[in-house]
């Protein structure tokens, strides 16, 4: 029993799918990022009253930044600005082990600062060390491009417990977020009225509240998909085993595969966070989600799906 | 090192399945029977002690939980923020209101999502950073219009209706902070 549990967590694999999380999970908390200087908030959100609303929250741990370069305004600017190099650094995998740890670094003393931290600062609080732990640049990256440049050869397997801890972590999220939702708004008591009643929240709602009304049975049929996607979230890995073992789990295996469950709930998983993003005013939560997807394809599906849009890229062009 | 790294991931593992134990538990099972109501209240205690000797290491990277609590509950009582500028005669004028195509004063900024979290209020509670958040803006509009002496930010109540049909105000208002030209000062 030990020694399969070890085994396990020894598994190597080709780089690319935690390559892409690197590139997705960097790429969008770069964008996320420079938002903030967009918007002239960054003394806002990392700096200290009269002048912002940062520090001084929540003392406890006192954050190193404060302690060895003081309490001000400059202090959060100096940090956001070496959260958005070491972020571009990470996203192009340049000096990787050093930008990824310095990334998760910043990221949890940025997070000491500002005053509210959101379920998607948490999560990538989460999951970068555990990126940064990882050889995600093996692939699609400046490390794996100069590499290749000096002759050496190039990253043919990594250790694949990152991937595997990220694909836990996200099925733990929907598990944790479907048992604790509320019966009387996303369950049958309720009407399964959740997502109508987002969609009215004027503090959310990306479409005038009230102006999709025709379409609430689809809502409810949204809610109630939710949470069916959130519930089942622990197959997945009945789906994957099945999927991993042709040989197991007879009819119902053959069913399983053979209807593609696994894909169909992953497929579930995207639509929902890509009606999240069409229909709600919340920033990064579906794409730091769905930056994390890839996590859940094995490499050799990775560079598949890479593949089929290769195709695709190139019909619509042909068509064009 | 197979074995160490195998068994701190086991260990990672379970801390974060108790870290995940929901905070919610005492409202969850509110209406549960006994003795599963008494058996599952008991769970928050256990919780903390088997936590408590890595709560140091979970506080240093500002991980708290596994307990993922994602738009657990929606509807009834939600808010509009406003935003207002009052002149000399003591006219207030609208700048910005949370869905009000009219008034979009810095709409961007404000909704913001790291912004947004510091003035959406959830249930009751509103950040403690929302204070400074307002001085902040009122600094901003006073920077922006030099007729202003005065900026109000406030939430109106509003009732969320029934089958997608959006939201009803109530003109009730709450979390009001004014802020003065010379309180704005840093």
């Amino acid at each position: 029993m030990i020694e399969r549990w070890v085994a396990f967590w020894d598994r190597r694999e080709a780089p690319y799918s935690l390559a892409l999380v690197r590139i997705l999970v960097g790429a969008t908390l770069l964008a996320d990022l420079l938002q903030a200087e967009l918007f002239g908030v960054v003394g806002l959100l990392w700096g200290p009253p009269p002048e912002g609303a940062g520090f001084g929250q929540r003392v406890a741990p006192v954050p190193l930044a404060m302690r060895v370069l003081g309490t001000s305004t400059e202090t959060g600017s100096l940090l956001w600005a070496v959260a958005a190099v070491t972020c571009l650094l990470f996203t192009l995998g340049v000096a990787y082990r050093v930008s990824s740890l310095l990334l998760a670094f910043v990221m949890v003393e940025l997070g000491h600062i500002q005053p509210v931290n959101d379920s998607i600062d948490v999560l990538l609080r989460i999951v970068v060390p555990v990126l940064a732990l990882s050889q995600a640049a093996g692939a699609w990256s400046f490390d794996a491009w100069y590499r290749k440049r000096r002759g050496r050869p190039a990253v043919e397997s990594i250790p694949a417990w990152p991937r595997y801890l990220i694909v836990l972590q996200l099925l733990w999220l929907y598990i944790s977020a479907g048992h604790q939702r509320d019966a009387k708004t996303w369950g049958l008591r309720g009407g399964f009225a959740a997502i109508g009643n987002v969609l009215g929240d004027p503090h959310f709602a990306r479409f005038e509240p009230g102006s999709l009304a025709a379409l609430y049975p689809l809502m409810c049929l949204g809610t109630f998909w939710t949470m069916l996607f959130e519930l089942s979230a622990p197959l997945y890995l009945l789906w994957l085993w099945l999927e991993r073992n042709p040989e197991r789990g007879g009819r119902f295996g053959a069913g399983v595969r053979r209807f593609r469950v696994r894909w169909w709930w992953l497929l579930s998983g995207m639509s929902l966070h890509g009606g999240i993003a069409a229909g709600m005013k919340i920033g990064l939560f579906p794409f730091g989600i769905l930056a994390l997807y890839p996590a859940f394809l094995a490499p050799v599906e990775t560079l598949g799906v890479r593949a089929a849009l290769a195709r695709w890229v190139e019909r619509a062009r042909g068509r064009s | 090192m197979r074995y160490v790294r195998a068994a701190l991931i086991a260990l990672v593992l379970v801390l974060g399945f108790v870290a995940g134990w929901p905070g919610r538990i005492p409202k969850m099972v509110r209406n549960w029977p006994e003795p599963w109501r008494s058996l599952a209240l008991r769970i928050p205690p256990i919780q903390g002690a088997i936590l408590a000797p890595f709560a140091p290491v979970a506080s240093t990277f500002e991980v708290y939980s596994e307990d993922w609590p994602l738009f657990t509950g929606t509807g009834g009582t939600r808010y509009r923020m406003w935003v207002e500028g009052q002149d000399k005669k003591g006219r207030y004028t609208l700048l910005y209101r949370a869905d009000d195509e009219e008034h979009r004063y810095r709409a961007a900024t404000l909704e913001y999502r790291r912004v947004l979290n510091l003035w959406n209020p959830h249930h009751d509670y509103i950040s403690d950073g929302y204070p400074e958040f307002a001085r902040w803006l009122a600094r901003r509009i006073f920077a922006d219009f030099r007729r202003y002496q005065r900026v109000r930010v406030r939430m109106e109540e509003v009732r969320i209706l029934p089958r997608g049909r959006g939201y009803a105000p109530t003109g009730h208002f709450v979390h009001e902070v004014t802020t003065t030209r010379a309180e704005a000062r840093p």
